[in-house]
């Protein structure tokens, strides 16, 4: 049967040392304030041989991949180094951009700002590509109790309901989706599990949640009560004693189907 | 690397003669993948290498599916025809989400040095299309319904899965390819 996955995510930051520009592992908060944590792949060797089910991989520095030597030379070094599914996400805006990811090593590509420009580009990338490659990473928050897709570009909520957007983003031919409430980002207080099962049970496509989690515990609470088919984890599974093997561990005495 | 093997890219037809094994990964949609693959001019080598030279060849995930006659991804398309069978989708369940994405059990029907037929082996999936039937089955697997996620005859082995992706099994699957 089909196990639910733990899925740690890497956030990249590229940082001028000297003359050279590299990629430094990073968490941040609420998606304002970043902490550096360290090396991108050594981490993702410490996870591989953690068992994590995938990791999820993303610049966040804002440039746009064409820009973005730096992310595409970690990622290719990266998939030499490690034997399992990628993520990959940052910068994304065209289907060139999915053919050089691909290239790289990663499995699956994440879009995230250009879906409020054009949809017509999850259309197309899922046409060429296969749903199964086309991941949509959906950034919420809560305004006046109603879930809205977050614009990180202008670090303000907008007024898309976020269940009319994933419907669309499904129509549209996305495979999967990512969700991530912006205001647990990092807090460590728990998923919105809520919204997570509202979306699971009107999509056919599988979901990720994350933000917000801050203890095993919460990684239950997204499969149980948020109906996930996966649950993201960054700050979790960065900054504190905690590894996948330990979360996998007090999920499978949960009862929930789980790999190992 | 880790597996004592020098994998390189094909690119031109010479290139097959530096070959023992040969790998047929598969990122993309169905036709986009075998159209490419035909407008690459190295079909026909190709083939040539695994017919008659017998070299034995890998499919993985598309890779496996364009191997077979047609898939319903895209409109019906064509596909290689190289072995019997149809890709359809996967069917839709309540409880079951399409695409079919991450570990799932794998259940050997043909014993191997690596893989016994007793034990289910977790393997790394992410796919919305499948084989449903074949008569050289070496693996099936079941999400909202049973399929063939990987085949074996001669020369040719062809998966669903990812073994590239899912670690030591995965690795172990390649060793079995490579020996």
């Amino acid at each position: 049967m089909l196990k639910k996955r733990l899925i740690p995510k890497l956030l990249i930051e590229t940082k001028k040392i000297g003359e050279e520009q590299i990629a430094i592992l990073v968490t941040t908060k609420g998606y304002q304030k970043k902490i550096a944590v360290g090396d991108p792949v050594s981490q993702a060797k410490i996870y591989e041989a953690n068992f994590a089910d995938e990791l999820i991989f993303t610049d966040i520095s804002g440039k746009n991949l064409d820009e973005n030597d730096i992310f595409l030379t970690l990622l290719d070094k990266l998939s030499q180094e490690i034997f399992m599914p990628i993520c990959v996400g940052g910068g994304v805006s065209k289907l060139e951009h999915f053919e050089q990811l691909l290239h790289a090593g990663c499995d699956k590509v994440s879009i995230n700002s250009s879906l409020l420009d054009d949809l017509g580009f999850v259309k197309n990338a899922s046409k060429n590509f296969g749903a199964q490659c086309v991941v949509g990473s959906v950034d919420f928050c809560t305004v006046n109790n109603n879930p809205v897709i977050y614009n990180w570009k202008l670090g303000a909520p907008t007024e898309i309901h976020l269940n009319d957007f994933c419907k669309k983003l499904e129509d549209c031919g996305a495979g999967e989706l990512h969700l991530c409430d912006v205001q647990r980002d990092g807090f460590g207080n728990g998923l919105n599990y809520k919204v997570c099962s509202e979306i699971s049970e009107t999509l056919e496509i599988p979901i990720i949640i994350s933000g917000g989690v801050g203890t095993a515990d919460d990684f239950v609470e997204g499969f149980q009560l948020g109906g996930a088919d996966a649950v993201a984890a960054g700050t979790y599974f960065c900054l504190r004693d905690q590894s996948p093997i330990q979360a996998r561990s007090h999920v499978k005495t949960a009862g929930i189907p789980i790999r190992i | 690397m880790h597996l004592d093997a020098q994998p390189f890219f094909i690119n031109t037809p010479d290139d097959f003669k530096h070959a023992t094994h040969i790998a047929l990964p598969g990122v993309g949609s169905f036709s986009y993948c075998v159209n490419n693959l035909r407008e690459s001019g190295l079909l026909s080598y190709l083939e040539k290498n695994i017919f008659t030279y017998q070299k034995p060849v890998l499919g993985i995930c598309v890779g496996m599916q364009m191997l077979f006659e047609s898939s319903e991804e895209g409109g019906l398309s064509h596909g290689l025809g190289w072995l019997a069978g149809k890709i359809k989708k996967l069917e839709k369940n309540e409880m079951m989400k399409i695409p079919h994405v991450g570990w799932n059990s794998v259940n050997f029907s043909k014993p191997s040095v690596q893989f016994n037929t007793d034990k289910e082996y977790d393997f790394y999936f992410d796919h919305s299309f499948a084989l449903e039937k074949s008569d050289i089955i070496l693996t099936s697997t079941t999400h909202s319904q049973t399929f063939v996620s990987s085949v074996s005859n001669d020369n040719i082995l062809a998966c669903q899965f990812h073994p590239e992706k899912s670690q030591t099994n995965g690795l172990n699957f390649l060793k079995m390819f490579l020996n």
